[in-house]
């Protein structure tokens, strides 16, 4: 093991020079904690950063970091040098407690990081020399948001139709938003942008990391479709209450919403379907027949416990089964859930005693789910929060951690790329000082594909 | 098909409904009906799959409200609502129907049994409520389009919710959950018991009934089809006219008469039950003149099991028309009104039952009048001149017969779903109270256990 990762190390540190040169990404770390500065401004300073860079970078060779705690200081000299996220080739963390990502933990734990990914993770572990070593007192898997809507601009949505599985989200995603790099402070390193709900068939949602170098960041552009079984739909039409003219579109209540899926589903089921005004059937039925197939992933937000009922009933009706986003009021309607075994992205983990749509939230659901056997990802923004909220209200702290790392990596499909500590996959990671499931514990630094990141303020 | 297709959505064309202004609406009826025509030339028989149209009470062995127990309910007065009242009666309940049913002397206790001791209580059937919007969701009315055949409200019931706990507390065991009358044609309405439980285990039909307004609330104002009652009308008809065409044609490919097979048109597959006579069509009709087009209309020309529905003012001016037909009248929200022409209050079903309607029951539109006053309609219609005995009928058997559901609910009789309400006395005197109620078998309410809700 010792021989063959000396040969990785030297690769590695080969490639440093062309690896570090990343201007697009540059601009963003520099002045995430800058909104304020201009939009042109900015513009000037990310080609001037970048130049910078591409000379620093030729200078630094392939001189390893020293191991020492990430501080301001780190910060600095990154910042300084044009980078807010910082290389490292090679570099094994020790951490007191270790969390795989899949339920199993660690104590003591190590994993060995090389180019980017996770070479090896066990108890002990043998390196080379000149591998860098990390201490901490606790180490996760970078957390992944299963149904997250950061970073895109102009509206996630597009109101004007309300059939639209046409549209994929990742063509509005701006890499450069500064709300990427908030989630990265939190310890979010993977999102699952979804379209906004107010269209019945909304649009495909797209998986990427929270920072990185531009295209490499994607994961799934494409990640499924994305579906609104709940009320939302009918907040859009040109007038409200008695009507007195045509309103802009159908629906205006939870019944037309479940007309629209069921009769778009037929359609998409039939040789010469019935043509449909203003809608393209030659566009929108292929993708809703791969979504019947099972080719496409159905993510379909439902909230109350009889529109749970009902996308499980349309699912039957046409023979698919989606992953449940939302899920407030889960608890009610665990039969079913197991009887579909279903899979949730659950996000109603909040303070509120009503959700939206006055659903009736409950702090123990992730524990209802759990005890059930129920597949499930806690998402919606603070995870981290959420993973926090779910342990005090009786999840237990492995589930906790796994249902914010390899839970929703694996409802997404893209559990062999991140949400656990396994080698091969991207090495993503999240420090902490304590037991990541105290708020007394804050996040020291986090890695995303091998690169530490700036640490931010705002966790 | 024209601007009318986007109104009410005639046509083979199964048009989805994007109306974006006029020009838009004229170019989508314009593509629509060259595909129409275009589609002619394409006939195919096609494989597809048929929309459920009746979904079922699940079997009990899977039932989430448990075993239904045996048991024996000895009571002081047994009122059927299936002959005279009883005195000393034994019910004999198992499997959630009831067994036996008759004066204790006549009926032995077989072993096994958990006897109920209410002999000094009345029992009743559990009161049928005919136009009910409190078992769901609030979503009533769907509001783009003036006929919404495509409509189904059973997706959005909350089983055994506040509002029908409460209703139990009134004796109200069944309830006819519609959407509004928003649009002439607001869709299809479920059938459900208000006790506990799965969708599945409490639904007693779906589609229960097809809900059409005539009058009052669907009107508009900017002068589009449907905004008096000559287009409402008209609306109505196209519809029915389509959708009794689809079913035609149904009928004759099932019964050899037609070679290919039809394409199934979801927004239309609902009318299968309907223009079978095997569901009723719930009519929102009230004064005289609307009356007179729900029967003209919808049981002359389309010949539909019409039930008035929300029968109110002054219908009851067309008795003998109503008689001639046979139809049922459930009036409500309220038993009576102020009639300006004599400065007095009249009984609305006193009116009706003078002229000899047979069928007659009365319903609350609840929320309008909370779903729990049931009995309390009746009880002031009775104040206003309806017989007691016939009131009693008229929220329980009667409105089970204009459902089409006397077969399973709305009095006490062997075979019959065990909806039993047991209370200090007749439910017509405001002072009794509901003592306990049991639906499929099961008690869901019992003062002894439950805090008196009502």
């Amino acid at each position: 093991m010792k021989k063959e990762s000396g040969n990785v190390t030297l690769r590695i540190v080969n490639q440093t020079i062309r690896r570090v040169t990343r201007p697009d990404l540059l601009g963003p770390m520099l002045f995430r904690r800058r909104e304020q500065v201009g939009r042109a401004r900015r513009l000037v300073l990310l080609v001037l950063s970048g130049l910078l860079v591409v000379s620093a970078g030729a200078t630094v060779g392939n001189r390893l970091i020293a191991a020492r705690p990430v501080s301001e200081d780190l910060v600095a000299e990154s910042a300084a040098k044009g980078a807010g996220s910082t290389e490292l080739a090679s570099v094994l963390i020790q951490a007191d407690e270790l969390h795989v990502g899949d339920g199993q933990v660690l104590r003591p734990g190590m994993v060995w990081v090389v180019d980017g990914k996770i070479q090896a993770v066990g108890a002990a572990l043998e390196v080379p020399e000149g591998t860098e070593l990390r201490q901490v007192a606790a180490l996760t898997p970078g957390f992944v948001d299963a149904a997250a809507s950061v970073g895109v601009a102009g509206g996630a949505g597009e109101v004007t139709s309300e059939v639209t599985p046409e549209f994929v989200v990742s063509e509005a995603i701006d890499l450069l938003d500064a709300e990427f790099a908030r989630q990265v402070d939190r310890g979010i390193t993977t999102v699952h942008v979804t379209p906004s709900t107010e269209n019945v068939f909304a649009g495909f949602g797209s998986v990427l990391k929270t920072a990185g170098q531009g295209d490499g960041r994607w994961l799934q552009k494409q990640s499924g479709l994305c579906l609104s079984m709940c009320n939302d739909p009918t907040s859009r039409n040109a007038a409200r209450g008695r009507p007195e003219t045509v309103y802009m579109r159908q629906p205006t209540n939870r019944m037309g919403v479940v007309w629209i899926l069921r009769s778009r589903l037929h359609s998409a089921g039939q040789e010469s379907p019935a043509s449909v005004p203003g809608v393209n059937l030659e566009v929108i039925n292929p993708l809703l027949a791969d979504m019947v197939a099972g080719r496409t992933p159905a993510y379909a937000v439902s909230r109350t416990s009889y529109d749970i009922e009902t996308l499980y009933r349309i699912g039957d009706e046409f023979g698919f089964v989606p992953v449940l986003v939302g899920g407030d009021e889960s608890y009610k309607v665990v039969d079913l859930l197991k009887q579909k075994q279903a899979k949730v992205v659950f996000t109603a983990l909040s303070t509120g005693a009503l959700g939206a749509e006055r659903s009736e939230l409950r702090w123990s659901t992730p524990l209802v789910l759990a005890e059930a056997g129920i597949e499930f990802a806690l998402a919606g923004d603070r995870l981290l929060d959420q993973a926090r909220f779910a342990r005090r209200y009786g999840l237990s702290a492995a589930d906790a951690v796994a249902s914010i790392t390899g839970r929703p990596a694996k409802i997404l499909g893209i559990e062999d790329r991140v949400g656990k500590l396994a080698p091969g996959l991207a090495a993503d990671l999240v420090a902490f000082s304590g037991d990541p499931l105290q708020v007394t514990s804050t996040i020291e630094w986090v890695m995303i594909d091998g690169q530490l990141q700036a640490n931010g303020e705002d966790q | 098909m024209s601007n009318k297709a986007l109104k009410m959505r005639s046509g083979e064309g199964g048009s989805e409904p994007v109306a974006r202004g006029w020009r838009q609406r004229w170019f989508a009826g314009g593509v629509c009906l060259v595909w129409s025509c275009l589609s002619l030339a394409y006939v195919t028989a096609q494989e597809a799959e048929t929309a459920p149209a009746v979904t079922a009470v699940a079997e009990a062995a899977t039932d989430s409200r448990g075993p239904a127990p045996r048991l024996a309910i000895l009571v002081g007065k047994l009122i059927t609502c299936a002959g005279d009242p009883i005195e000393g009666g034994t019910i004999l309940v198992a499997d959630g129907k009831i067994q036996a049913v008759g004066p204790s002397a006549e009926i032995e206790i077989p072993a096994g049994y958990e006897v109920i001791d209410h002999r000094q209580h009345f029992a009743m059937p559990g009161l049928v409520e005919a136009h009910c919007h409190t078992a769901g969701s609030g979503d009533l009315n769907e509001m783009v389009y003036q006929t919404n055949p495509e409509l189904r409200n059973w997706d959005q019931i909350i089983p055994h919710n506040p509002r029908l706990q409460v209703a139990i507390a009134g004796g109200v065991t069944t309830v006819c959950q519609i959407p509004g009358s928003g649009t002439n044609m607001g869709g299809w309405g479920v059938l459900l018991k208000t006790g506990p439980g799965k969708p599945e285990e409490v639904i007693l039909r779906a589609p229960g009934v097809l809900k059409i307004a005539q009058s009052g609330n669907p009107e508009r104002q900017a002068g589009e089809v449907g905004s008096g009652r000559i287009g409402m009308n008209h609306v109505i008809r196209e519809q029915l006219i389509e959708g009794r065409l689809y079913v035609q044609q149904w009928d004759d490919f099932e019964a050899g008469r037609r070679a290919t097979k039809p394409e199934v048109d979801l927004r239309l597959e609902y009318f299968k039950p309907l223009f079978r006579g095997e569901i009723p069509i719930l009519v929102h009709t009230q004064a005289y003149q609307v009356v007179q087009s729900t029967l003209r209309i919808l049981h002359d020309e389309m010949n539909l099991k019409v039930v008035i529905g929300h029968g109110t003012f002054d219908s009851y001016l067309l008795a003998d028309e109503i008689n001639k037909r046979g139809i049922p009248v459930l009036a409500g929200p309220r038993g009576f009104r102020y009639d300006p022409e004599i400065g007095q209050i009249r009984g609305i079903l006193a009116e009706f039952e003078d002229r000899g309607v047979d069928v007659l029951g009365i319903n609350t539109d609840s929320p309008v009048i909370p779903q729990e006053e049931l009995a309390f309609q009746a009880t002031m219609a009775v104040r206003f001149g309806w017989t007691e005995d016939r009131a009693i009928r008229g929220v329980t058997i009667e409105p089970a017969k204009a459902l089409m559901i006397d077969d399973r609910v709305g009095s006490l009789e062997v075979g019959k779903d065990a909806d039993i309400v047991i209370l200090t006395g007749s439910i017509i005197d405001p002072r009794h109270h509901v003592k306990q109620v049991f639906i499929d078998g099961r008690s869901v309410y019992d003062t002894a256990k439950d805090r008196r809700r009502f």
